[in-house]
């Protein structure tokens, strides 16, 4: 295609025009690969609005700078939808969207190793009127296993262009694209509404009712035999008629059309896919040739060893071991130089300006705040990285096999595992991680219970507490009682996910329970390239979106706590008065700041659980990470330089009295009500600002947190109080 | 769908009685069968060959191949998948 190409006048219109191109196909049939070789990293990602669902979508721009948009739909297997996400995809090809409309061309991205299934999707497609370019991906493998595809004779057929491609190789693509380009140029080529359906006997029954729509303004026969056939098989379908039309003598055309099925064994609601196959397994008895069973058999063989009855639970053990392990030792490196690195930033600026207002915000809010923002990519990178790794050899899809069986008991699947998994590491990636959740009701109900599984910010509280409180006490040389404590917090993060998951089931998510059939993909060799995507993309949408969110409540936080500033008059007052050796409040500084009033306005309600007013800061400022109230705690006692295992800390904690009655403020239960609540209550704005990012919407990050509140005070109140009845209040 | 059966219908077997390996043909659903659309769309339509490659671990859920594809269905809708032996009708194996 040359520069000097004339332009026609009448083609400037549509030049200029952006050509809009979806991408539809079956899960795991590459659609995402060849959108990410089409549009390469010129992608756009946002939400639908009001639903978790993603909109990818890139440009690709033709000779003679025409643009086109492409849009990468989520996975479908036919035009009846199942769930949010696939009704997205059908409703944006049935031009029923309000969000979008219908694309002037659809690229239907084909297995071609599981052609029928494939082709059921794309004949739907070609029915409905769409300009359908078929893609026939995995050219490499159908080579491998010495399939051989007539793509001429499959073009003539479905009378569309058939383009063959591989798209992890980057074959075919270049013809794809100018296949594309030829579309721009000259719109739809011969497109006639011709049906393939008309080819088997079977189709006949439907006759009557094509010559109906045709006289009802279904003008094309193709369109004719697709609505034929959903009149038949979808009782709503012939509802929408009938509303749209009144009387006619639809509902007896469709009556008659059944019992035709039902004289050859056919029920009606199968009409459309027994007819449509019986088409497709022509076509590809045609054109494809099959050698004798080949493919899968590698498959089936590394499934011999990684779902073996015993070995496979054992291997699958020890490769999510490493995984988390490496994810943990691996992070902590680079999240100890962000630390290190943000602390220096703030040591220089505090060289540079001035001490005063400015210099304590950019030090202690704003470089604070970032550091909370920055502190969660190792983990996010690490995570997406073997999860990317996981997913594209096949192998994530093995994990839920195996744990189904468990997770299937709480009314999820096996695809939750991770995601539940990766959240006793940090709620954050985990909760990133409920994308490869097929199910969008699973994939909220995992969100909402994954910050229960105790993070690694908790544990610098319970280790505080615990050392300071819970006496090292062996039973019979083999219970520690402070490891027995530990563990016992961890369990209870667990069960509350458990019985959250089914309140959550039962009362607020209701929606139908779908069967969990997934797809076992065959196993595969990773492309590097898109793991680099997968991670990018991941880091990208925290940074983007939550971030924003962190550094601002960051920066609110600070503000909290350090204003207002106390005035001259009464430090020199307080001074004074410590001087003549009278008794002083130590507490004055923090008690007048917005937090400490904060803490002294919910202290009324925080005292059924054994909270003062101090602890009640703890939770305030721990809002921004759990481990926080651990530096908060340091400050309020005055220390410097401590952390959750200093002795100094758990001292400065024990000796702490009510002025009023001199009774220590933390005994024992009081640190196992505060643990409790720690563990319940959803203390972290990181993961509500993800949560936020993840369901595109505040609506759940809100709900999950007075819920998680809810919960986390109940629980607390019940230990407190049940524990003070006891006698162990002291 | 009942008619159909009954001439067979001592050798109709669910699809979880199976045992790992052995291929059989679909029968038919049972009536009270959920996401049935769906599973014909995936290509398990009367007269498809199917094999039980294997159950899971713990038992459930069990992996099937149909045309080409490995299918991990749960055990409580594999019984409402019908199969009859592959001997019994060589014809429609075929297809
Ligand atoms: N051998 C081979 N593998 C491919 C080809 N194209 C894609 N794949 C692999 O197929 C798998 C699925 O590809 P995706 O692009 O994620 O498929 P998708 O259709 O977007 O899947 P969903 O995101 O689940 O809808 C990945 O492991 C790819 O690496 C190809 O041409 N040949």
């Amino acid at each position: 295609m040359s520069a000097e190409t004339k332009i026609a006048p009448y083609r400037s219109d549509v030049r200029k025009r952006v050509i809009r191109v979806a991408l539809a196909g079956n899960p795991n049939s590459g659609k995402t690969t060849v959108f990410n070789a089409l549009t390469g990293l010129r992608q756009k990602i946002a939400n639908y609005p009001g639903v978790t669902i993603e909109r990818k979508s890139g440009i690709l721009t033709g000779p003679d700078q025409q643009t086109f948009e492409i849009i990468d739909l989520p996975g479908i297997y036919s035009l009846v939808p199942k769930s949010l996400d696939e009704q997205i995809a059908v409703d944006i090809l049935t031009g029923t969207c309000p969000m979008e409309p219908p694309p002037d061309l659809v690229v239907v991205v084909a297995d071609v190793t599981n052609l029928a299934r494939n082709l059921y999707l794309c004949t739907q497609i070609i029915d409905i009127g769409l300009p359908v370019v078929l893609a026939l991906n995995m050219m490499d493998l159908a080579r491998k296993m010495h399939l051989k595809v007539n793509v001429e004779g499959l073009a003539r057929r479905l009378n569309i262009p058939v383009v063959p491609i591989s798209a992890k190789q980057m074959e075919g693509l270049d013809t794809l694209k100018e296949t594309l380009f030829m579309f721009g140029q000259k719109g739809a080529n011969g497109r006639n509404g011709h049906t393939i359906l008309k080819s088997v006997e079977l189709a006949r029954v439907c006759e009557p009712l094509v010559e109906w729509f045709q006289q009802h303004g279904i003008a094309s026969p193709a369109g004719a035999y697709a609505e034929a056939l959903r009149v038949i098989s979808q009782p709503e379908v012939l509802e929408r008629w009938q509303n749209r039309n009144g009387q006619s003598e639809l509902p007896a055309l469709v009556e008659k059309a059944r019992q035709e099925l039902a004289e050859r064994g056919i029920p009606w609601k199968q009409a459309e896919v027994r007819i449509r196959y019986a088409v497709i397994d022509q076509i590809c008895a045609q054109n494809i040739t099959q050698p004798e069973r080949t493919g899968g058999e590698l498959s089936e063989k590394i499934d011999r060893v990684l779902t073996h009855k015993y070995f496979g639970p054992v291997i699958m053990f020890l490769i999510l071991a490493t995984m988390f392990q490496s994810i943990y030792t691996w992070a902590e490196v680079p999240m100890n130089a962000i630390e290190n690195g943000l602390s220096l930033l703030g040591q220089q600026i505090e060289r540079v300006l001035p001490p005063g207002p400015l210099q304590d915000m950019l030090v202690n809010g704003v470089v604070a705040g970032v550091g909370a923002v920055l502190v969660f990519l190792p983990q996010i990178v690490f995570l997406f990285f073997f999860l990317a790794i996981l997913e594209d050899t096949g192998y994530l899809a093995r994990v839920a096999f195996i744990m189904d069986r468990f997770m299937a008991k709480i009314g999820l699947s096996g695809q939750s595992v991770i995601p539940l998994l990766s959240s006793f590491a940090c709620a954050v990636p985990g909760i990133m991680a409920t994308r490869t959740i097929q199910n969008q009701r699973d994939r909220l109900i995992t969100i909402l219970v994954a910050p229960f599984m105790s993070c690694s910010a908790r544990l610098p509280v319970y280790t505080l507490l615990i050392g300071a409180f819970i006496p090292g006490i062996w039973f019979g040389g083999i219970f520690y009682l402070p490891g027995l404590v530990l563990l016992l917090m961890y369990l209870l993060g667990m069960v509350a996910a458990v019985v959250s998951a089914t309140i959550l089931q039962k009362f607020v998510i209701k929606g139908q329970t779908t069967n969990f059939i997934m797809e076992l993909p065959s196993y595969r060799v990773p492309v590097w390239r898109f793991i680099f995507y997968r991670v990018y993309e991941a880091g990208k949408a925290f940074v983007t979106n939550a971030g924003k969110i962190i550094l601002a409540v960051s920066i609110v936080l600070w503000f909290l706590a350090s204003y207002p500033k106390p005035d001259a008059q009464h430090v020199q007052e307080m001074q004074g008065l410590a001087k003549a050796g009278q008794q002083v409040d130590n507490f004055h500084e923090i008690r007048q700041s917005y937090a400490g009033r904060l803490g002294q306005l919910i202290e009324p309600a925080i005292r059924p659980l054994g909270f003062d007013w101090k602890i009640g800061i703890g939770l305030i400022t721990s809002f921004a990470a759990r481990e926080v109230i651990v530096s908060t705690l340091a400050t309020i006692y005055n220390l410097q330089d401590v952390d959750e295992t200093s002795v100094d800390l758990r001292t400065a904690l024990q000796r702490d009295t009510y002025p009023d009655t001199g009774k220590p403020v933390f005994t024992p239960l009081v640190a196992l009500s505060l643990m409790v609540f720690f563990v319940l209550a959803c203390q972290c704005m990181s993961t509500l600002a993800i949560v936020r990012r993840e369901t595109n919407t505040w609506r759940w990050p809100i709900f999950m947190f007075f819920y998680m509140l809810l919960f986390a005070y109940l629980a607390s109140f019940t230990v407190f109080q049940v524990g003070t009845a006891l006698g162990f209040g002291s | 769908m009942k008619t159909q059966l009954k001439s067979v219908s001592d050798r109709v077997f669910s699809l979880d009685d199976l045992k790992p390996g052995e291929e059989a043909i679909i029968a038919g659903y049972r009536d009270d069968i959920a996401d049935e659309l769906r599973l014909l769309e995936m290509g398990l339509i009367i007269g498809s060959v199917v094999r039980l490659v294997k159950f899971a671990p713990f038992g459930d859920p069990i992996q099937i191949r149909v045309r080409g594809t490995d299918l991990s269905l749960r055990r409580a809708l594999a019984k409402s998948i019908l199969t009859r032996p592959t001997h019994l009708n060589r014809y429609e194996r075929r297809n």
